[in-house]
């Protein structure tokens, strides 16, 4: 029954006024459907710039930073928004390429969680405000006045922080970032006397050991380290030269994929293995005879004894280096190994970052001095020293009478200060900075702030009591001072200064420094290994969905923390993947999934911090467990830890859910000797290409026809193809659940294979995107012609005929295709922006795969034709190809004899995956081949 | 026994349901027919496409008299055409090279100075629409011999500018087929009374190479 408050209540819903109802609702809906076109509009630009042509993408040059560290990127902009970031192959940081997090590094410019106005106690100020904290902060010489930043190696603030130490002499300076390269300089100082930071020059190096150094990783200087390993890693055939890497670490890196041979070790014995091999060489008479004391015995005498005759035979052409997270015991041990081996492929220079006067870089007398209730006034530039902050130097940011907040994002520290000031992304900077060489690279704003933010130089000229400036005319004046021998608008058409770079200086080892510790104490029955996330780095990028969805090059883990443990020790302990331990370090306990991980060191656990963000960050909140609650300065990133398996579990949302080959091999691996003598070697790699028998017509192979060719030898895992694909494709992000349900939807997944039964666990990866097969199984099985074949080798995707039957998924050998099970799409937001306009956005019930970056092809096409040029595509790249730092993927068309694609094809190693399926995939790749020591098999 | 039967029955049915059923079938055949029939001829009316139909813009800007009367060349405005994507409409500092000028204080343009002294845009209507999903390239068209008159009809006779052609599918398809016969000098691009002769087009189709782009990703990507 209705009644007049009640007009139709659910409950009084009779059949037949439900079907009335429905009947109204579906004849609007039709009607509404019949409805012409929307009406849509045409906004042109009121005044249009002159270099910019609505529709036609313009790049510039400019510098993304960590830790002080730049890297010299080339940010594609549409009509002003920055929508892709390439590495600058100009920068002697990038070579033209960029890590995952650079890709991502658009996203977070248009991060929702952004620091948007400024706050005092949370309520809205103004500028007005500030000034008067940072006048307060000006009297007395800045007495009671502490300024935190980031570590910087900004010219501009370099000269500002100098004035400051001048001017106001009572203030206190400290950078603080948790992963900060700073173990090398305190151990080279040690041994040379003043510090300094090695310079590798890779390209020579013949033998090379990383002891726990991910070089092709998390290294400042990666980017130029990786193509400098993979430049000297090139197989042609099994006479090729190679370098030989050695990596000793704990838990998988992205080097350790890359290595010839990988030897676990735990985190303690790291210093042990560099004193091993320093006896080793002073035994064969290359170091002081005093130091021979210590040679190897037991299990690791024999590879020990090995890497140090190869590395002696290699005659200077060697560099050992060891990880920033080591401490400088170990750095002033490998300036003693590579002073032993009189290297020529390791130099020394000063650090690029500014100090400011002795201990600058520690947060100890900060932390001290605010829980003495001696800081007047707290300025925090950047980071979040809240968060990351060593659980035995807590940060009471409270104690302070005032602090004040600049950063572009309203994390942890945000909240724990009085008034925040919206900072500046990268991308909406002005400033000159150094690479980790020392090279000289501006950094200019792609688009206006979006938030009114403000950059620490400002910050900084306003406590100083400077007159207020344009950035752009801050760095303008500066430049002819701080750079007098370069022109500034060539700098920043460039993005960087030529030959700009720190000198190296000429040393001289202390071997009194490298006398015997005292014996090491007995090694725990457990370690802890923490590291950088490899995404999210300290966790400043843990609010970036990208990367929580970008699955780990090693555990394929997404959204989520675990930490890792080898099989042996799992077993040992009775736990699987997901199972929750409780680990203690020094009475501080921490829970925490694990991943069982093939070439972990036994009795270790790697824990990687970045994760359990507790600010307002909406993504980054509760993902994960915070690391930093294990770390101590005082034990490092490597402790003792006491285990307790709890009976809990927590389902990981992990990409790779298939462990089985079903007898395949799919990712075949040779060593460089077998490739060359082997006969059973190269038969084997011979059956996995050349032609099939088929009832199915060849097809046409007229013009240019795209294939691609990936070098697994020089592919690292470190997945920045996957979040370029991801960025170029408008690729959507689906979260945890969704991962779990196996709907990710990367376009491009490396696919990780333990290559032989070794103990070691020797990992290759396989760069898995559609194969653009000639005889595409997709396709035939499309009942609505939706995927479809181009003339010049495309397996097209045309999404809007698309009714989502997923037939051709069903039928992919790949796997490679993805279907949009709901609408993952953004709608609206600021994220959007961050799109490219060249790619559909696709909707839900859409099946979509790799194009090999199509709209990059008909773009190139386009150009050529309207220049009049015959098209041949060698300016063609597709995103993966464009952004990897070893180069090992190559593109280009099959009907042209001087494209690697082609040149590739004729070497010994290369293969087609699932062969003998006859589906004649465009994609090839060449086999992962390993340069052996002989010695050690 | 049988014919019995069929002499205490009447017949069931009356002879006219004979011609009531074969009226059925052929109402039916016509109904389904129809029923096929109207949305595709819906689809390809003006009404679905869109074409021609004149559309209230914010300024009652006369392509007739800018174009025929003052003689400006399409590309004077449009000159985007054949650099990029998109044609585009004029930004505001273009019209006022001449509106700063002459017709400096006309109500009609009222509008056009408001948006010059705020910095703001003026929301034009769109005429010629695509779906997000096709990828239409303006340069590519404009600067290999296909004139602006092909597909936006005779604008310099538009009191109002509306679509001519349906913009359909079958319509961008129909040309990409067979791009040679809608050829035209490149100084003849922007004319809207260039008459093609078998000559010229020969000579034409010899100098643009025009190939047969059928693949979905030249539109779809």
């Amino acid at each position: 029954m209705t009644t007049p408050t009640q007009p139709i209540g659910l409950d009084a819903l009779s059949r037949r006024q439900f079907f009335k109802l429905a009947g109204i609702g579906a004849a609007a809906a039709g009607i509404a459907g019949c409805s012409s076109r929307p009406a849509r509009e045409i906004l042109p630009y009121a005044a249009r710039p002159p270099e910019l042509t609505p529709g036609v993408a313009t790049y510039y040059a400019t510098s993304l930073v960590q830790d002080g560290h730049a890297t010299g990127v080339i940010v594609e902009t549409h009509e002003g928004r920055p929508t892709k970031i390439e590495g600058n192959p100009d920068h002697p940081a990038s070579l033209g390429a960029t890590r995952a997090i650079e890709q991502a590094a658009v996203l977070a410019l248009y991060d929702p969680q952004r620091t948007r106005a400024i706050t005092d106690r949370g309520t809205p100020a103004g500028w007005a405000a500030i000034e008067r904290v940072l006048a307060d902060a000006r009297a007395e010489h800045g007495r009671g006045t502490h300024v935190l930043l980031e570590p910087t190696s900004s010219l501009v603030a370099g000269e500002l922080l100098a004035r400051i130490r001048a001017t106001l002499p009572a203030a206190r300076v400290t950078f603080w970032a948790p992963f900060a390269a700073r173990a090398s300089l305190a151990g080279h100082r040690r041994v040379f006397g003043r510090p300094l930071e090695g310079r590798l020059a890779l390209h020579e190096a013949d033998v090379i050991v990383a002891l726990d150094a991910d070089l092709a990783g998390d290294h400042p200087f990666a980017l130029a380290h990786a193509r400098h390993l993979a430049d000297r890693r090139r197989v042609v055939d099994g006479t090729s030269r190679m370098n030989r890497l050695y990596a000793i670490e704990t838990s998988y890196s992205p080097t350790g994929i890359l290595a010839d041979h990988r030897f676990r070790v735990r985190p303690s014995e790291i210093e042990l293995v560099a004193r091993e091999l320093l006896a080793e060489l002073a035994a064969a008479g290359k170091a002081p005879p005093e130091l021979a004391a210590a040679r190897a015995s037991g299990p690791r005498a024999r590879w020990i004894a090995a890497i140090a005759r190869d590395l002696i035979g290699a005659g200077g052409r060697t560099a050992i280096v060891a990880g920033e997270r080591q401490p400088a015991e170990v750095h002033a041990l490998v300036a003693g190994l590579n002073a032993a081996l009189a290297t020529t492929c390791v130099t020394y220079a000063p650090s690029a970052v500014i100090e400011a006067g002795e201990a600058s870089h520690e947060l100890g007398p900060l932390a001290t001095a605010l829980a003495r209730g001696e800081v007047t006034t707290l300025l925090v530039v950047g980071g979040n020293p809240s968060y990351t902050a060593p659980a035995d130097q807590g940060l009471a940011i409270d104690r302070a009478e005032r602090s004040l907040y600049l950063g572009a994002y309203a994390n942890e520290t945000a909240a724990a200060c009085h008034y925040v000031v919206p900072g500046l992304h990268d991308l909406e900077q002005w400033d000159v900075v150094r690479a980790a060489d020392g090279t000289i690279s501006p950094q200019q704003p792609m688009i206006e702030p979006l938030f009114d933010g403000r950059s620490a130089c400002e910050l900084l000229a306003a406590w100083l009591g400077d007159k207020p400036v344009t950035a752009r005319e801050r760095v303008e004046a500066a430049w002819p001072r701080l750079v007098p021998s370069a022109s500034f608008h060539q700098a920043l058409a460039r993005g960087a200064v030529r030959d700009s770079a720190m000198p190296a200086v000429q040393v001289g080892v202390a071997w009194s420094a490298l006398t015997p510790n005292p014996a090491a104490p007995a090694p725990a029955a457990y370690e802890l290994e923490l590291r950088s996330h490899p995404y999210l780095y300290d966790g400043r990028h843990a609010n970036n969905p990208w990367l929580l969805e970008l699955p780990d090059p090693i555990t394929k883990l997404t959204w989520d923390n675990a930490a890792q443990v080898s099989p042996r020790t799992a077993a040992h302990l009775g736990i699987h993947s997901g199972d929750i331990v409780a680990l203690t370090v020094a009475g501080r306990a921490l829970e925490v999934p694990t991943i069982v991980v093939p070439g972990q060191a036994d009795a270790t656990f790697t824990l990687y911090c970045g994760f359990g963000r507790t600010g307002t960050e909406g993504v980054a909140r509760g993902v994960g467990v915070s690391a930093f609650r294990l770390w101590t300065t005082e034990l490092g990133f490597a402790a003792p830890v006491e285990v307790a398996v709890t009976d809990r579990h927590r389902t990981l949302a992990i990409t790779q859910g298939h462990w089985e080959l079903e007898g395949r091999d799919q990712l075949p691996s040779a060593t460089l000797a077998e490739l060359g003598h082997d006969p059973r070697v190269r038969s084997e790699l011979a059956h996995q290409r050349g032609p099939q028998p088929t009832l199915l017509g060849k097809f046409p192979h007229t013009g240019v026809q795209w294939a691609m060719s990936i070098d697994l030898t020089t592919c690292s895992g470190c997945s920045a193809c996957v979040m370029a694909c991801a960025a170029e494709n408008n690729t959507p992000v689906v979260g945890r659940q969704q991962v779990l349900n196996s709907r990710e939807m990367h376009w491009l997944r490396l696919d990780r294979y333990v290559t032989g039964p070794d103990e070691d666990a020797p990992i290759a990866v396989e760069p898995m995107a559609c194969q653009h097969c000639e005889n595409a199984p997709c396709e035939y099985v499309c009942p609505v012609e939706a995927t479809t074949h181009s003339d010049d080798g495309l397996n097209e995707m045309t999404y809007n005929r698309c009714v989502g039957t997923r037939f051709c998924s069903n039928n992919c050998p790949y796997k490679v295709r993805r279907f949009n099970w709901f609408d993952f799409k953004q709608h609206s937001g600021l994220q959007v922006l961050a799109r490219n306009p060249d790619v559909t956005v696709r909707d839900r019930g859409v099946m979509e795969k790799c194009t090999y970056c199509v709209q990059r092809i008909r773009r190139a096409e386009i150009d050529a034709r309207e220049a009049g040029r015959p098209f041949q595509g060698h300016d063609v790249r597709t995103a993966c190809q464009q952004v990897c730092p070893t180069q090992a993927i190559a593109f280009g068309s099959l009907n042209d004899a001087t494209t690697a694609v082609t040149e590739h094809r004729t070497r010994p190693h290369d293969y087609a995956v699932l062969h003998d399926q006859g589906t004649v995939p465009r994609t090839h790749y060449l086999a992962r081949i390993r340069n052996r020591n002989p010695e050690l098999g | 026994m049988q014919r019995g039967i069929s002499r205490t029955m009447g017949a069931l049915f009356p002879p006219w349901t004979n011609t009531a059923f074969r009226l059925g079938l052929i109402g039916l055949a016509i109904g389904g027919t129809a029923l096929l029939v109207t949305p595709m001829v819906y689809a390809r009316s003006p009404y679905a496409t869109g074409a021609e139909q004149p559309l209230l813009q914010p300024i009652a800007f006369d392509h007739r008299h800018h174009v025929k009367d003052d003689g400006i060349d399409c590309l004077y405005c449009h000159e985007n055409a054949q650099r990029g994507p998109y044609a585009g409409v004029p930004d505001t500092t273009r019209c006022m090279g001449c509106h700063a000028q002459i017709w400096n204080d006309s109500v009609t343009i009222a509008p056009l100075r408001a948006s010059y002294e705020s910095g703001k845009p003026i929301h034009w209507q769109r005429v010629h629409s695509l779906p997000d999903f096709v990828y239409f390239d303006h340069s590519v068209h404009v600067t290999r011999g296909i004139g602006c008159v092909t597909c936006h009809g005779k604008v310099d006779e538009m009191a109002a500018v509306y679509q001519v052609k349906p913009l359909s599918m079958q319509w961008c398809v129909d040309c990409h087929r067979n791009p040679a016969p809608h050829l035209r000098p490149l100084d003849q691009i922007t004319s809207t009374t260039w008459q093609p002769t078998p000559e010229v087009l020969t000579e034409l189709a010899a100098k643009f190479e025009p190939r047969s782009l059928t693949r979905c990703s030249t539109c779809h990507r």
